[in-house]
């Protein structure tokens, strides 16, 4: 991993289009400014965790299934 | 593969409605695969006996991977996927009819509380049939919505 030191208002540049910015340092906390191409996604790491995480958590679901049709058939007259 | 009426056919092994023919060109190519299942490539979409908005996401990789998978607008009529055009295009999808959208359910102990993940709703389209599972950008939705909501709450 290439590690930079940065201070506030100095950024980083990625490949082409893409600029990093650190906007704000406080308590702990960095503010970044991202500028990219619109096709780019941007996301907050946890996110991507959390779904990796609902969707090992509902990847169980083969055995059950039929079961759960019923349930729910009962539970709402569907 | 088999070939009947002119259409390759690929045996499957399921979970839910045990060994199954579906036509090849109904396969769905998950490149990426699934968040955190990466190798897993190939899916159908099967239909659940007796009901209309329920559907299994199966795996042809694996007979014990499947989805529990509803479109999320029968239940969630309000529901908005803002798609980047880039992500359409890069599946070959040039058409919104040509697009279908399904939102992955987890099903806990307790039936009734039921969720689904809106925020990483999975796209299926194009000529290829490919599919993808897409995270939603500057969302409030979350990976857990209830499809019953209890009443008061």
């Amino acid at each position: 991993m290439l590690v930079l030191s940065r201070r506030e208002n100095e950024g980083i540049v990625i490949g082409e289009g893409i600029v990093v910015r650190v906007m704000a340092i406080e308590d702990g906390r960095v503010r970044l400014g991202i500028e990219a191409p619109r096709e780019v996604p941007i996301h907050r790491e946890e996110i991507f965790e959390a779904i990796k995480e609902e969707n090992r958590e509902a990847s169980r679901a083969a055995a059950e299934m039929m079961d759960a049709l019923k349930k729910l058939k009962k539970l709402k007259n569907l | 593969m088999i070939m009947r009426r002119g259409v390759f056919a690929v045996k499957i092994d399921t979970k839910i409605l045990g060994e199954i023919e579906v036509a090849n060109e109904s396969v769905i190519r998950f490149k990426e695969g699934l968040l955190g299942l990466e190798d897993f490539n190939d899916y159908v979409l099967l239909e659940l006996p007796g009901n209309d908005k329920f559907f299994c996401l199966q795996s042809m990789e694996d007979s014990d991977l499947a989805f529990f998978v509803i479109r999320p607008w029968d239940f969630f009529p309000d529901y908005e996927a803002d798609i980047p055009d880039s992500e359409l295009s890069a599946m070959g999808i040039t058409r919104p009819e040509h697009l279908s959208l399904y939102c992955i359910l987890t099903v806990p102990e307790e039936i009734k509380h039921i969720t689904a993940n809106l925020l990483a709703p999975i796209v299926v389209g194009g000529e290829k049939n490919e599919g993808k599972q897409l995270v939603l950008a500057e969302t409030e939705y979350k990976t857990k919505h209830r499809l019953f909501p209890e009443k008061g709450v």
